[in-house]
C-alpha cells in the first residue's frame, strides 16, 4: 500500500510540471506588458517601474531585491526558463507570486481568503448530491418502471441537459424574484453573496441556492449511476444465492447489493468533489460567491495572470490528491483490488 | 446496517414436522409455470410431476431450456412473478403447499429446509464479503446464531467440505478461491442449516472434469451423513448415472420419461431418452459405435407443436404424433413416459439403443443410428 502511494505521488511530478509549464508559457506569450497592465493609463516614473519589475521577478535582482544594471545602465530581463524555475522554487515556500492588482497582494494570501468559501460550498453540494442522488437512484432501481422511476429518469435527463449557470439563474428568478413578489417580500432566498457581518439572512441560508445549483447536474448523474449499478448488481448470481439462503428482498438489497453498487458511485462522487474544490467558476460567478471560482473568473477578465496561474496550480494539486484518495478508497470497498497485498504482487 | 434482515425467526422449522400419512417429502403435482412476455406466453414448465423422499436422489436431465432449472426455482419460490405465473399444479413439502405460502413463510423454508447450489460458483458468491460472513448469514438468519458461533460453525463446515486451513480461509474473499473450492463453499453454505432437500442446479458444469467427480462425491458423502434428499439438475447423463435413484427426463417444459436409474438407462421407452443415450460419448467412438446426436433444436416454448413436442425431431414420428398430444403411459413400477408408442413392446424393442437391456434385434441399431 505504502509503495503504491509513493509511486502515485511520484507520478504527480511530471503531471504537475507539465501543467504549470504550459500555463506559465501561455501567461508570458499573451500580448501586453504586465507593468503596463498594472499602471493602466498612468505614466510611471522610471524608478517605480524598475521597482515593480523587480517585485514581479521580471528583471535580475541582487539579494536585497535591487535591480542589477548592465554596463549601459539598463535592467537585465530575466529569461523565461529562469522565471519558471523561480516560480516552482517559490511554490515550495508557499509563494505563488503577486497579483497584478489589489496592490500586489500575494496570490497565496488571496486564494487563502477565497478557498474556505469554495470548500464549504463544495461540502454542502456534495452532501446534497450524495444523499439525494443515491437515494433517488436506489428507489428508482428497486421500483423499476414505476411512476417514481419515470419521474427520476425524466428529471435527471432534464438536469443533465441544463447548463449550470442557466439553472442557477432560473433558481434566482424563482426563489429570489418571483417568490419575493408573490409573498410580498415575506419569504424569499438570497441570490447573491455569501453573507457576512451585515448580512440580511443567517449565513447558512446563502448556501442554499448556490449549493443546489452546483449539485444539480452531479446529483442527476449520481442518481443515474446508482440506478444502473443497482439494477446490474441485482441481476448478479450472488444476489440469487443470497435469496436462496432465505434473506428477504429488503435484506438482500441492504446486505448484498448496495455495497457492490456503491463502488462506481463513490468514485464518481469523489472525482466530482475534486472538481468542485477546483472552484465552480459558473456557479460562483452567477451567485457572486466569493470563492476561488469567482476570483479566477475575475482574474481572467482583468488579465490578472498570476492569480489564474496560482489558482490553477492549486487546482492541479487538489485534483491529483483527490484522485489518489479515491483510488485508495477503492481498496476498502472492493477486496479484489486491495492494493499491495501479498497476493496481488 | 449489517444486522438488518437477520432478526431471529420463530423456531418452527418445517422439517421437524412429520410427513403426513400418504405424502412424500416432496411432491410436485402437474406443476405449470408460465412466463407472460411481450412475445407471448412462454410455457417454461408444463406439467411436471414427481415425488421425492429423504435420502433419495432425483436426477433431472434435459437440454438447455427444457425447464429443469425453472422447475427447481419455482419450488424455491425464486421466480419473479410477474413475469412468471404458476398456472396450475402444486408443490407439497411435507404435505404443505409451497406455492400457497406467503413470502415470509417461504423465506424461512429457503436455505433452511430446502437449499440450492447454483451452476456457476465463480459468480455465485458476493465478491465484497468474506467467505465466513457469507457462510454465517444463513445460520444467523435461520438458527438465530450469534456472529461468533456462526463463524465457528462456518470453519467446521469448510473443514467438512474438504477445504484445508479452514480457520484462515474463512477470513478470505471469494476471489482468493479456485472454482472447485468455491463450489465446495457453495455446498457448505447450502448444508449450513442442515436442509431436508438440496437442489443442485448443474453444480459441476462450470468446473473441470477432475473437480467434477470430487464435487459429486462430496455431495453424496454429505447426503449419507445428513440423510437429505438431492435434486440433481444436469444436462449430463453421465453425472446422474452415478448418483441418481430416480431420473426425470425433461423436454420442452414437460417430463417425457420418469423412472428409476436402471429403468432410464437400461429400459428406456421414450425416443428422446434413446436419443440422449446415444449421445453419451464412449471412450472409443468408432464406426461401429458412432456418436449420434439428436438432430434439430428444441421447439420454441412460446409456440409448442400441436401434437407431441418432440415429434418434429423424432425419427419415428407418425401423423398421430404430429397432431395429438401423447398421454402419459405409466407402468406398474411407476416408470412413466409421454409417447403414443411407448406402450408398444415391439416398437420399443426394435428401436431402443444398444445399451438397453430390452435390445433384442441388432439390426434395429442401424436404424436408430440413422436417426
Amino acid at each position: 500500500m505504502i509503495k503504491y502511494i509513493i509511486k502515485r505521488v511520484l507520478q504527480f511530478i511530471p503531471v504537475f510540471l507539465g501543467v504549470t509549464l504550459i500555463l506559465f508559457v501561455l501567461q508570458n506569450v499573451v500580448p501586453g506588458d504586465p507593468i503596463k497592465l498594472i499602471a493602466g493609463e498612468k505614466k510611471l516614473d522610471p524608478q517605480t517601474e524598475i521597482n515593480l519589475r523587480a517585485t514581479y521577478h521580471l528583471i535580475e535582482t541582487d539579494e536585497n531585491g535591487q535591480a542589477i544594471l548592465d554596463e549601459n545602465g539598463n535592467t537585465i530581463e530575466t529569461p523565461l526558463w529562469k522565471r519558471y524555475l523561480q516560480y516552482i522554487g517559490g511554490l515550495f515556500h508557499g509563494d505563488l507570486g503577486r497579483s497584478y492588482q489589489q496592490n500586489g497582494k500575494p496570490v497565496a494570501e488571496i486564494l487563502g481568503e477565497k478557498y474556505p468559501y469554495t470548500i464549504r460550498l463544495a461540502i454542502v453540494a456534495i452532501i446534497i448530491e450524495s444523499i439525494i442522488g443515491i437515494v433517488a437512484g436506489m428507489i428508482s432501481a428497486i421500483k423499476r418502471y414505476s411512476a417514481w422511476d419515470v419521474g427520476v429518469t425524466l428529471t435527471t435527463s432534464a438536469l443533465v441537459a441544463m447548463p449550470a449557470f442557466w439553472f442557477g439563474m432560473l433558481q434566482q428568478l424563482f426563489w429570489g424574484v418571483f417568490l419575493k413578489n408573490v409573498t410580498g417580500g415575506s419569504f424569499y432566498l438570497p441570490i447573491s453573496g455569501a453573507g457576512g457581518p451585515q448580512a440580511e439572512f443567517v449565513d447558512a441560508v446563502y448556501y442554499i441556492l448556490p449549493a443546489l445549483t452546483l449539485a444539480a447536474v452531479s446529483t442527476a448523474y449520481t442518481a443515474r449511476i446508482m440506478r444502473s449499478q443497482l439494477l446490474e448488481v441485482l441481476n448478479q448470481d450472488y444476489i440469487r444465492t443470497a435469496r436462496a439462503k432465505g434473506l428477504s428482498r429488503k435484506a438482500v438489497i441492504i446486505r448484498h447489493a448496495i455495497k457492490n453498487a456503491l463502488i462506481p458511485v463513490i468514485t464518481y462522487i469523489g472525482m466530482d468533489f475534486g472538481g468542485m474544490l477546483a472552484g465552480a467558476i459558473l456557479t460562483e460567478t452567477v451567485f457572486n460567491w466569493p470563492g476561488v471560482g469567482f476570483e479566477t473568473y475575475r482574474a481572467i477578465t482583468q488579465r490578472d495572470w498570476p492569480i489564474v496561474l496560482g489558482s490553477v496550480t492549486v487546482i492541479v494539486i487538489v485534483v491529483m490528491v483527490i484522485n489518489l484518495v479515491v483510488d485508495i478508497s477503492y481498496a476498502f470497498l472492493d477486496p479484489r483490488i486491495r492494493l499491495g497485498s501479498s497476493k496481488s504482487e | 446496517m449489517f444486522g438488518i434482515g437477520l432478526k431471529k425467526r420463530a423456531k418452527q422449522d418445517l422439517r421437524d414436522t412429520p410427513i403426513p400419512e400418504g405424502h412424500h417429502l416432496l411432491e410436485v403435482n402437474d406443476l405449470k409455470m408460465y412466463f407472460h412476455t411481450q412475445d407471448g406466453i412462454v410455457k417454461a414448465v408444463n406439467g411436471v410431476s414427481y415425488t421425492l423422499d429423504r435420502g433419495e436422489t432425483l436426477g433431472v436431465v434435459g437440454e438447455s431450456g427444457s425447464g429443469k432449472s425453472v422447475t427447481s426455482l419455482t419450488i424455491m419460490g425464486l421466480i419473479d412473478m410477474p413475469p412468471g405465473k404458476v398456472e396450475g399444479g402444486d408443490v407439497l413439502y411435507r404435505g404443505k403447499s409451497l406455492i400457497n405460502m406467503t413470502e415470509e413463510e417461504m423465506e424461512s423454508v429457503r436455505g433452511n429446509d430446502i437449499a440450492m447450489i447454483f451452476q456457476d460458483p465463480m459468480t455465485s458468491l458476493n465478491p465484497v464479503y468474506t467467505i465466513g460472513r457469507q457462510l454465517s448469514e444463513g445460520m444467523r438468519l435461520h438458527k438465530g446464531m450469534g456472529k461468533k458461533e456462526a463463524l465457528e460453525r462456518s470453519v467446521e463446515l469448510l473443514r467438512m467440505v474438504g477445504i484445508p486451513n479452514a480457520e484462515q480461509r474463512v477470513k478470505e474473499y471469494p476471489h482468493e478461491f479456485s472454482g472447485g473450492m468455491r463450489q465446495r463453499v457453495m455446498i457448505a453454505m447450502a448444508l449450513a442449516c442442515d436442509p431436508d432437500i438440496l437442489i443442485a442446479d448443474e453444480p459441476t458444469t462450470a468446473l473441470d472434469v477432475t473437480i467434477q467427480a470430487q464435487i459429486i462425491e462430496l455431495m453424496q458423502e454429505m447426503q449419507q451423513k445428513n440423510g437429505n434428499a438431492i435434486i440433481m439438475i444436469t444436462h449430463d447423463l453421465g453425472v446422474v448415472a452415478d448418483i441418481a435413484d430416480k431420473i426425470m427426463v425433461m423436454y420442452a417444459g414437460s417430463p417425457v420419461e420418469f423412472g428409476t436409474r436402471d429403468e432410464i438407462f437400461y429400459n428406456p421407452i421414450h425416443p428422446y431418452t434413446w436419443g440422449l443415450n446415444r449421445s453419451i460419448p464412449e471412450p472409443a467412438i468408432d464406426e461401429k459405435h458412432p456418436l449420434t446426436p439428436i438432430k434439430g433444436n428444441p421447439p420454441s416454448l412460446v409456440d409448442l407443436p400441436k401434437g407431441c413436442s418432440f415429434a418434429p425431431r423424432c425419427p419415428y414420428a407418425t401423423d398421430k404424433c404430429h397432431n395429438e398430444v401423447p398421454p402419459i403411459y405409466t407402468t406398474e413400477t411407476g416408470h412413466y413416459a409421454k409417447c403414443h408408442y411407448c406402450n408398444d413392446k415391439d416398437f420399443v424393442a426394435k428401436n431402443a439403443p444398444a445399451t438397453s437391456r430390452t435390445k433384442t434385434a441388432p439390426i434395429a441399431e442401424k436404424k436408430g443410428a440413422d436417426a
